[in-house]
């Protein structure tokens, strides 16, 4: 939680425009990844975040003082993406990102390996259910406690940290099946 | 696999391409309070009238030879009401209108509302109309229901009135305008008290 995050609370409580917008920079980017990971369309993923902020700004004196801002906004916005995700159909499937061309001292071999070992573990996170893909998003992307995980999905916590377990056991078997059956794990 | 691995996937693989800016204009645009079309017009609604009165004064005017003492007795009656109607609505009470419950679509939308005199009150022949608008372009009025908690009351000034109505269920998300209209008589003279509340339902 930011140290003056009451603060601003406070002032946005109040109306204040300007805290709004400190509000909208600091939890944009970690919302719009998220939503976008969830709708698996960025004009989708703009339109929830939108009406997430809207919803958080609309309902701020519902938002009990002294509890960190993230996990409850977070929470709206996972409902907001999922909501549109519903109304527009079926999921499509992310598109694999261009690879970046990078001067980095190590060999074009081997940033080239790195770049397909990682474009292998998003496919494999992006091929989990729902149910098992939102708790990884939510404490690897959205840096979450398992707590705050657990309370952003309406869960027990002993079933977040179960999800998570089967979650990166399911990405490890992945990923050595993408291997040809060698571990480096 | 590392956490560190885990991450950095997630975020390469993720970038935006949009505008904070742009975002930002937009939300910052939908937090203006929406005012329906006919509520952009209600300022104009009392010089209206009062001028239709007026108007209807001079067209049922007496020949110009006769004295103006004799202009009064000419206005019809039931116009002196409907311009009293217009000032004292919303002097002689108020209402406050709550949502009991977080509103979900497809679920019955069930609110609390009080009367609150803002004087001494003599009302009979109560009625309340509950709308519910869809605040989009058209802003459509998807519910008129009426509801007759109170009929007749008597009521000193601060003196509350509470009752819960249920309005029927909405079956698509959105933002929404609730009125709840207040039609009666006050000493044998109509009333109108009118409040609006805009809600989200999910």
């Amino acid at each position: 939680m930011l140290e003056n995050e009451q603060a601003i609370i406070q002032r946005v409580k109040q109306g204040d425009h300007q805290a709004m917008e400190i509000l909208f920079r600091t939890h944009l980017d970690a919302a719009i990844r998220l939503a976008y990971l969830i709708t698996r369309d960025w004009t989708s993923a703009e339109d929830a975040v939108q009406e997430g902020f809207i919803q958080a700004f609309r309902s701020i004196n519902n938002f009990k003082d002294g509890l960190p801002f993230k996990p409850w906004f977070t929470k709206i916005v996972v409902n907001k993406a999922k909501r549109i995700k519903e109304k527009f159909g079926t999921e499509r499937q992310i598109p694999a990102s261009n690879y970046l061309i990078i001067n980095d001292p190590a060999s074009p071999e081997e940033i080239s390996l790195d770049k397909e070992k990682e474009q292998a573990l998003y496919n494999a996170i992006n091929q989990l259910d729902e149910k098992h893909r939102l708790p990884i998003i939510l404490k690897y992307l959205n840096e979450l406690s398992e707590a705050e995980t657990a309370q952003v999905l309406d869960l027990p916590v002993s079933t977040v940290k179960s999800r998570l377990y089967v979650a990166r056991q399911r990405l490890k078997k992945h990923l050595i099946a993408d291997q040809g059956g060698v571990s480096n794990d | 696999m590392t956490d560190e691995q885990i991450k950095k996937a997630l975020l390469d693989n993720t970038n935006w391409p949009g505008s904070p800016e742009k975002l930002w204009q937009n939300i910052i645009t939908e937090l203006e309070p929406k005012i329906p079309w006919w509520k952009k017009y209600q300022i104009w609604l009392t010089p209206m009238a009062a001028a239709i009165v007026l108007l209807i004064l001079v067209f049922n005017s007496p020949v110009p030879n006769q004295p103006e003492e004799q202009i009064e007795p000419d206005v019809a009656p039931e116009n002196m009401i409907m311009m009293r109607t217009f000032f004292i609505a919303e002097q002689i009470a108020e209402i406050q209108i709550a949502p009991l419950n977080n509103i979900q679509r497809g679920a019955p939308i069930d609110l609390a509302i009080n009367l609150t005199a803002l004087q001494d009150l003599n009302l009979t022949r109560l009625a309340l109309t509950a709308r519910l608008i869809k605040l989009d372009n058209d802003y459509q009025v998807i519910t008129e229901q009426e509801f007759n908690p109170w009929n007749e009351q008597t009521l000193a000034n601060g003196q509350v009135l509470t009752t819960k109505i249920g309005l029927a269920p909405v079956q698509e998300s959105g933002d929404y305008l609730i009125e709840i209209e207040i039609q009666g008589l006050h000493n044998q003279e109509p009333i109108v008290i009118n409040q609006q509340q805009m809600i989200e339902i999910n």
